[in-house]
């Protein structure tokens, strides 16, 4: 085994980020405000979603080497 | 609701004959009648059907009718599922790269495998084997409850849900004895394909007929502003539970592990991972969108309507535009592909364990014996089967309870795949099998004493957190305090 994601601690830190972020936590009592149609914090969790999934793709097919098996 | 009734049987009979015969197909093309071939397909699965077949195990009966009846009583905040099903692909992150690289030196043919492998334990293999055949039993008797629920709505009763669930778990039993994993997984590519079919042709049809996300959104509002509102703090903490939940525990399906040994390239396996971590972003926010157009429709459903929700929205717009018949047609043809897709994968992996982890050691076998079970397989796929069906046919829960209950247990064995894939067995800081079981045991134990105490004081999470999270946590802190103390000793 070359390398694996978990060996990376910024791959960690930013899905730590982007799955607490994608929590609206700072929402929380507030007034629900809407943007283009939508709840803001639904625009704010579904960002943070589509960063937890690009830091997935890019630890998958980036960070996940093994000369012996690829 | 409309009646699919004669129509729905035809197109049933049809593809139920195709799937037959595929598992022929799949029968052919085996290489050997061993038992890794026959469950692992010979591990020469390629990058179209391990996507495909990933993408159909994951999303099961439970993603397309669970999650909409979910949207409707929870509101908006379900989009934490589009989270937590992408935090599933990231789970495998933190385990599956040394899983894989491990299970093609030893030849794994269970999860159980890895564990006796790196752990060396009987009691560790013995409680594992426990906790996966109990999570598989538990997702596939919820597959056979959706299937007879979905055959009962969508024939208005002309099927009963007893002949659903007994005539579909006879269709899965023969197609995975006749083909074993090769069916499974050529057949869930088949199903995966009638998915993405279904799910684009279902959300063309909610918006020509209902409206755009932001129009439902806005009837939503007016109807119950508290289904679109901020969540309360309550309802994030449920959020972050569930995303730990998932992430940890679903890609410990014993099914799912399977997949990843079934690849055939390492490029393969990583290829389908990072199209499984994009596939939620659309899948999962489309299954929202129909419990959201459900809310617009039908804002009075009791419980156990709400388990129905994508058949009365599917009914409604079948109602109000005879042309969506035949796309209606199809997205219960999904929803039917989803649940058999995601039930011959469990019934093949329950097998697998029933024959390698419990009958093998029952009789003793040694490593180079166990091919002796192969001419089991058959006897113990229909004893497991029999028994799902007399459950089924039992009283009913809802789908969301069973699916928790489940996923409670199932991530109790993250410590040791995570921990167990971090060092090689004879690197002085590998955790050990006195670290894991404790572990292991006191999760449990937490998990089932809150349960208990959550029946009796009637609460069903300790502020927002699922029990399993809680005891997941004490799992984890035992493991990681027992290394502590006995590295500390050691020195």
């Amino acid at each position: 085994m070359k390398d694996e994601p978990r060996n990376h601690s910024v791959f960690l830190i930013l899905v730590a980020i982007a799955a607490v972020g994608a929590v609206p936590f700072w929402f929380v009592g507030r007034e629900t405000v809407f943007v283009l149609g939508l709840p803001l914090w639904l625009w704010s969790s579904l960002g943070f979603a589509v960063g937890l999934s690009v830091v997935s793709v890019w630890g998958i097919l980036r960070l996940w080497k093994d000369d012996e098996l690829d | 609701m409309i009646d699919l009734g004669l129509d729905l049987v035809f197109w049933c009979t049809l593809y139920v004959v195709l799937l037959l015969v595929i598992a022929s197909m799949g029968r052919q093309a085996k290489q050997n009648d061993t038992l890794r071939d026959y469950f692992l397909a010979g591990r020469t699965m390629g990058p179209i059907v391990l996507l495909l077949t990933f993408f159909a195990t994951q999303y099961s009966g439970n993603s397309l009718s669970g999650f909409p009846g979910q949207t409707y009583r929870q509101g908006l905040s379900y989009f934490m599922s589009v989270t937590f099903m992408i935090g599933i692909v990231t789970g495998y992150t933190l385990f599956a790269p040394r899983l894989y690289a491990a299970s093609r030196r030893k030849n794994y043919l269970t999860p159980t495998d890895f564990l006796e492998d790196r752990f060396r334990s009987p009691l560790l293999n013995d409680l594992s084997a426990a906790i996966f055949a109990w999570v598989l039993v538990n997702f596939l008797l919820a597959q056979f409850i959706a299937l007879g629920n979905a055959f009962e709505s969508f024939t208005q009763g002309e099927i009963p849900y007893w002949a659903a669930v007994v005539v579909g778990a006879a269709v899965v039993l023969v197609y995975v004895i006749v083909g074993g994993m090769r069916a499974v997984a050529w057949t869930d590519a088949l199903q995966g394909i009638l998915l993405v079919v279904g799910l684009v042709f279902i959300v063309m049809l909610i918006w020509m007929e209902v409206g755009s996300p932001t129009s439902v959104a806005r009837t939503v509002q007016l109807l119950n502003p508290e289904m679109v509102s901020n969540p309360t703090l309550t309802e994030c903490l449920v959020w972050l539970s569930n995303f730990l939940l998932l992430a940890l525990a679903a890609p410990l399906y014993p099914q799912a592990l399977q997949r990843i040994f079934a690849a055939q390239r390492l490029r393969h396996l990583r290829n389908s991972l990072a199209t499984m971590a994009v596939i939620p972003l659309f899948a999962v926010s489309i299954v929202i969108f129909i419990g959201a157009a459900g809310l617009a429709l039908f804002p009075q459903l009791d419980r156990l309507e709400t388990e129905q929700v994508t058949f009365r929205v599917v009914s409604y717009l079948v109602e109000s535009n005879t042309l969506a018949y035949y796309p209606a047609l199809m997205v219960m043809m999904a929803v039917v592909a989803a649940i058999m897709s995601t039930a011959d994968s469990c019934l093949l992996s329950l097998s697998s364990i029933f024959t390698k982890d419990f009958g093998a050691r029952i009789k003793h076998l040694k490593d180079d014996q166990v091919e002796q079970m192969r001419k089991w397989v058959p006897l113990i796929s229909l004893a497991v089967m029999t028994l799902v069906v007399i459950l089924a046919i039992g009283p009913r829960m809802t789908l969301w309870g069973l699916l928790i209950i489940k996923f409670e247990i199932l991530i109790q064995l993250s410590p040791a795949f995570i921990f167990g894939t971090l060092h090689d067995r004879e690197d002085p800081r590998a955790f050990v099998v006195q670290d894991i079981v404790p572990g292991l045991v006191s999760g449990v134990l937490a998990t089932l004493a809150l349960y208990l105490g959550g029946y009796l004081l009637v609460v069903d999470s300790v502020f927002g957190l699922h029990f399993g999270t809680v005891g997941v946590l004490v799992n984890y802190a035992v493991v990681v305090g027992h290394r502590w103390w006995r590295v500390r000793g050691e020195r």
